[in-house]
């Protein structure tokens, strides 16, 4: 089965390929591979006792496997969508044969070659969905179906109609499906079993059970077009009508019934079950009939007829009887022979003539005598009339449902009356459908469009042909084919009778009184309807229009999600960011006041310094809020940030202190550095309102951040972690820096994430500030005189014409730092610039001292980089940007690259080594002078943050400092520029 | 197994909250810088809030160092977290810092405005929502049959041209317009139909 699977996908991939090639022709090929599928099934024939199984490992812990399970019913089913599609891949390559082939555009000839894939890749999942046992994989298949059928229901995309059509039939059964996915999950969690033959053998039971065996019941109605989901059906008739002849025919559409028919020996002895399958089932047959009476379209009584016929099939398998299922399954035989038969044949009339209207056609037999004896045979088949298969199966149904008694007693009666009623209604639309379609119509001449008709060629009505002979056949193989379908009704009780075996005649039974009843009823009605069809106001649905309804639902969500989104999404930003404080604030109280809680242990301040600093912090922090001035409202933050780190000092956290303060200090340069470009101002007019409403928020905020914080600390329960980890930092990860082995070993992942967002931060301000060419270095001295003729970016050849008097090389003196020489003298600070130079080596040595000792004392990579960072900092502001280039001659990029290679590669050696990611090890060596060193890998690691760190940095002044200065000056220069022009004038 | 909490410094608790309630409360503004600014204040608040949750003050957590001769070390999940929080804040901080520049160089403004998309959205009637048909009734969005008129490349067809392909070429799968015409007889003269259909 696999095999075959596989081999129909594959099929699948390659036949666009192959279409183009070959062109139309390239659909016979196509056909080779089910038509061979099918004799395989047929020569490898399962039985119930025998079922031919096959297991592939997928997802075990999800217990999504890949079982395959073909018993008898999943026999019958492949056959019928193996063989029905072979022969339909057949149908397409005339039907496709359009008369100006060659002048048909490539993109139609394309979208026919990727019409074909579609329908060997349905094919392919239609039978994986008859064969899976695991119901997860069903599913998949399932909805497979349904994608597919979206594409080939749209096939003809520039259509509204077909658009419109393709989307209904993918909304409606995709709903359906997704139901009966929760209920799948129910079921396989109750059962304890995804295995359908486990769910069926040993079938679980409770009110969880009838609540998912009715969500898998409604994914079944929705995608065989029972009633209430019936209309997209006959929408779906926009397809091509291949399409309809196989999804909409012989295999979509009787997934349901399918599955149906698979539950039922479980689950058929449900109210729920009956109610759903049966009544809705009986409601179908008639309202389908009778809609079916209505229409001009002959694909359209087509539609609505397969809908009746799968309201019929739905009673038949549902009921749960063995003698009924057996009907139900020789009728759904019969059904896909005629039906695929019968839309073949329609296709032909439109295909030939341009029309399906009843009232365009006349006198259609005369003209096609061939085609209107496969319609004969195959609506003999669709009415029951005797010695076809649709006789058998309709017999078999009228003759065990007047044994049937069902849990009440009276079911089987009105369910005959029903599939009486139904029967009517079938016979009189067949008839309707002969004389609609092929007719004389009282008229001596054909009508216009079957006079300039083309006569279909041989091959054109070979498929249709064989599936409605097969119809007459099948009728006379009743017996024998019967043996094989009973294997199936024996898994279903028989409530005391024995199995009837199938026959063409029974001899003078009550069915077949019903039968004779059921063909002149038909035929009257037909020819009442025809002849008082005004009077009898038919032209009005009698219940509403389930597409209406369905358009008014999909409005309604429409509007619906209009006004959340008016509701929602103001465009306000502190609107959106308030919403999101208020949930914040009010969830975790809520779950607070409604769950356990324990009591509060509280006590004040531990030292007079946290008091001095937290009041510091708290009058800086308001400060901040009033202050429009930004520079002064920065520094003001900068000061709650220097307090935390005083905190952090004092609570025993040295590696955080030290980290604050550098890090504090970094960023009021990155402040400065930008604010420089902005107004000293924040603008009167910009003044957010709302200030008592934004102050009630924050106070709210504030305030669940000492409520949380109170009960949090409370909810400890147990010994913190915290207590071995120096400990085991020691022994394990050989650092005596508990903080520093959990950044680079413990928790390195952790780090390997956050070092990755830094990067992301560093690359991202790049982009913003040189929008292209993004990587590259600082520019070093030398490029200056390079940058004076033309510079790439056009602005700076415009800051030297502006600024004549800076000297285009350094001269010949003595200086401290090299890359000053080309600033504007007024901008330089002798004194800085000379401190920078005796200070910078010594922050060097620092930087890389903090880098080695962090593992056993404060310091680490962060702490090392970000000195390092300083120092270039330093550089840079003493230097500006000629300096940095000097001081630091790589691109920032490659830096970081490096640096992420560095933490990365540190991952992937420990797993190459053997051990698992970021696992570090001890390497002991003794040299010479310094005597013994203990290396530990993670060391590597923390060499990658360090570089990263200083990448920032670095990419920061290159961006926000350096390139920022030349843009300035470029502005300057624009504005002299101007200036002059205008003094010209 | 079950131990007594220690007891949690409810004067740096409120420190935190009340740093936290400012820093929201210049998030709520339209100035990206000072919703920078907010973020900072809210983001050390936080910080702050992990390690004195964490525990009381402590030893640094260094294997083999004491201070102050406290009995037990300090937290070194919680710093290890911080840690890395802490610098995380100064590149996020150098992006939006970035940003606003950009905002700045082009509207001369560091303001947020109102997102024009999500004012268009809320201005939008059902008729202009983008997945609707131009060819769709502008009032109840019914398709209406002007949708099916286009050949096969995709090119729009005009009424005549659409009259002229059904009469001279055959053409199929075409949907039949829905009609509740009261009548079954023979319509023979085609162009009489599609009169009808207008």
């Amino acid at each position: 089965m696999f095999a075959i699977l596989l081999a129909l996908a594959v099929t699948a991939g390659l036949a666009p390929a192959i279409m183009t090639w070959l062109g139309r022709r390239g659909f016979y090929l196509l056909a080779l591979v089910p038509a061979a599928a099918t004799v395989v099934v047929a020569v490898r024939w399962p039985t119930d006792d025998d079922p031919w199984t096959e297991r592939i490992s997928w997802v075990p812990a999800l217990r999504m496997d890949i079982d395959l399970r073909m018993d008898t019913l999943g026999a019958v089913m492949s056959v019928l969508v193996l063989g029905v599609g072979a022969l339909v891949l057949c149908y397409c390559a005339e039907y496709f044969d359009s008369d100006d082939e060659h002048s048909a555009p490539r993109r139609v000839k394309r979208r026919v070659a990727g019409f074909g894939g579609e329908m060997v890749a349905f094919a392919a999942a239609m039978f994986g969905l008859v064969v899976s046992d695991n119901m997860i994989v069903l599913y998949i298949f399932w909805e497979a179906t349904t994608v597919l059928s979206f594409l080939l229901v749209g096939f003809y995309a520039q259509r509204a109609t077909s658009r419109r059509a393709a989307t209904q039939a993918l909304l409606v059964t995709t709903a359906g499906g997704l139901a009966m996915l929760a209920g799948i999950i129910v079921l396989g969690e109750r059962a304890g079993s995804y295995l359908l033959s486990d769910v069926i053998a040993s079938p679980p039971s409770g009110t969880a059970v009838t609540v998912a065996i009715v969500l898998i019941v409604t994914g079944a109605l929705s995608k065989s077009a029972i009633v209430p989901f019936h209309f997209w059906l006959p929408g779906a008739m926009a397809a091509p009508t291949p399409v309809s002849s196989y999804l909409h025919a012989a295999a979509m559409v009787k997934a349901g019934i399918f599955l149906i028919a698979r539950l039922a020996p479980g689950y058929s002895h449900l109210l729920a079950w009956q109610i759903l399958c049966v009544g809705l089932g009986g409601l179908t047959m008639i309202l389908g009939g009778w809609r079916s009476l209505r229409e001009f379209d002959l694909k359209l009584i087509l539609a609505f007829g397969t809908v009746s016929q799968l309201g019929f099939l739905m009673i038949l398998v549902g009921v749960g009887d063995a003698n009924v299922a057996l009907a139900g399954v020789a009728m759904l035989v019969a059904h896909a022979l005629f039906k695929a038969s019968l839309f073949m044949v329609v296709g032909i009339i439109d295909h030939q003539t341009g029309t399906r209207d009843v009232r365009k056609l006349a006198r259609l037999g005369s003209a096609a005598p061939a085609l209107a004896i496969i319609a004969a045979l195959a609506s003999a088949s669709m009415a029951g009339l005797p010695i076809t298969m649709g006789f058998v199966g309709k017999e078999a149904a009228l003759a065990s449902l007047l044994e049937y008694r069902g849990v009440g007693g009276w079911e089987g009666g009105v369910l005959t009356a029903v599939v009486v009623v139904g029967s009517v209604l079938t016979m009189a639309y067949t008839v309707r459908f002969l004389w609609g379609g092929f007719g004389r119509k009282v008229q001596t001449q054909p009508s216009a469009a079957v006079a300039r008709m083309h006569r279909p060629s041989p091959a054109f009505l070979v498929p249709a042909g064989l599936l409605a002979v097969a119809g007459v056949v099948a009728g006379f193989l009743a017996s024998p084919l019967g043996d094989v379908l009973e294997r199936y009704a024996e898994t279903l009780p028989a409530h005391g009778h024995e199995i009837e075996h199938l026959a063409v005649w029974h001899g003078f039974t009550p069915a077949l009184g019903l039968t004779a009843v059921v063909i002149v009823g038909g035929v009257a009605t037909f020819v009442v309807l025809r002849a008082r069809r005004r009077r009898l106001g038919f032209t009005t649905p009698p219940l509403g229009n389930a597409d209406r309804i369905y358009d008014a639902v999909l409005r309604g969500a429409d509007v619906a999600s209009l006004a959340l989104t008016r509701v929602t999404q103001t465009g306000s930003l502190p609107v959106t960011q308030g919403v999101v404080v208020v949930t914040l604030v009010v969830t975790p109280l809520v779950a607070l006041f409604l769950g356990n809680r324990n009591r509060l242990a509280v006590a004040g301040f531990d030292s007079t310094i946290q008091i001095v600093v937290g009041i510091i912090m708290v009058a800086a922090a308001l400060a901040a809020t009033i202050l429009r001035n930004r520079l002064a409202a920065t520094l003001i933050v900068g000061v709650t940030g220097y307090g935390c780190g005083m905190i952090f000092a004092f609570y025993g956290a040295p590696d955080l202190a030290l980290t604050q303060f550098l890090v504090e200090t970094l960023s009021l340069v990155i402040f400065v550095l930008v604010l420089r470009k902005l107004p000293a101002e924040t603008e009167k007019r910009h003044l957010t309102g709302f200030r008592p409403l934004r102050a009630l928020i924050a106070l709210a905020f504030g305030a669940l951040l000492v409520v949380m914080g109170l009960f949090a600390a409370a909810a400890r329960s147990t010994q913190g972690v915290a207590v071995d980890l120096p400990r085991a930092a020691y022994e394990y990860g050989d650092g005596a820096n508990a903080v520093n082995v959990l950044l680079v070993d413990i928790r390195a992942w952790d780090t390997l994430g956050e070092v990755s967002v830094l990067l992301v931060a560093a690359t991202g301000v790049a982009s913003m500030v040189f929008r292209h060419r993004r990587f590259g270095a600082a520019p070093r001295v030398a490029d200056a005189a390079r940058h004076q003729g033309a510079d790439p970016d056009g602005v700076e050849g415009g800051s030297t014409r502006a600024t004549p008097a800076e000297p285009p090389m350094p001269l010949a003196r003595t200086t401290w730092l090299r890359g000053s020489e080309l600033r504007d003298p007024r901008h330089r600070s002798m004194v800085l610039e000379a401190t920078t130079r005796l200070i910078f080596p010594t922050m060097v040595v620092l930087s890389i001292y903090f880098f080695f000792a962090g593992h056993n004392s404060p310091g680490g990579g962060f702490a090392g980089g970000l000195t390092m960072g300083m120092a270039l900092v330093l550089r840079y502001l003493a230097g500006g940007r000629y300096e940095l280039g000097e001081t630091i001659p790589f691109d920032a990029g490659r830096i970081l690259g490096v640096g992420l290679a560095f933490a990365a590669g540190t991952a992937i050696a420990s797993v190459i080594l053997g051990a698992p990611a970021l696992s570090s090890a001890t390497i002991e060596i003794t040299l010479p002078v310094l005597g013994d060193i203990k290396f530990v890998t993670a060391l590597f690691f923390d060499l990658g943050v360090y570089l990263i760190v200083v990448g920032l940095v670095l990419d920061v002044l290159r961006s926000l400092g350096a390139r920022l200065d030349i843009e300035e000056t470029a502005t300057t220069a624009q504005a002299g520029h101007t200036t002059e022009v205008v003094t010209n004038a | 197994m079950n131990v007594d909490p220690n007891p949690v410094n409810l004067g740096l608790l409120v420190v935190v909250g009340l740093v936290a309630a400012c820093g929201v409360y210049m998030l709520l503004e339209r100035s990206l810088i000072r919703m920078l600014l907010g973020l900072l204040l809210v983001g050390n608040a936080v910080n702050l809030m992990i390690i004195v949750l964490a525990g009381s003050m402590g030893n640094p957590p260094i294997y083999g160092r004491t201070s102050d001769n406290r009995p037990a070390d300090a937290d070194p999940l919680a710093q290890g977290m911080v840690l890395t929080a802490i610098v995380i804040t100064m590149g996020v901080a150098a992006f939006v810092l970035s940003l606003a520049y950009r905002s700045f160089t082009i509207n001369t403004d560091d303001d947020v405005p109102d997102d024009p998309e999500d004012r268009k959205v809320s201005a939008q009637s059902r008729s202009g929502a983008p997945d609707r048909d131009r060819s769709d009734d502008p009032l109840t969005g019914v398709d209406t049959t002007a949708g099916d008129m286009f050949d096969d490349d995709g090119n729009p067809l005009s009424e005549e041209e659409i009259r002229e392909r059904k009469r001279s070429r055959i053409e199929a799968d075409l949907m039949p317009s829905d009609d509740d015409s009261d009548t079954d007889d023979l319509i023979d003269d085609e162009s009489l139909l599609d009169e009808d259909k207008r």
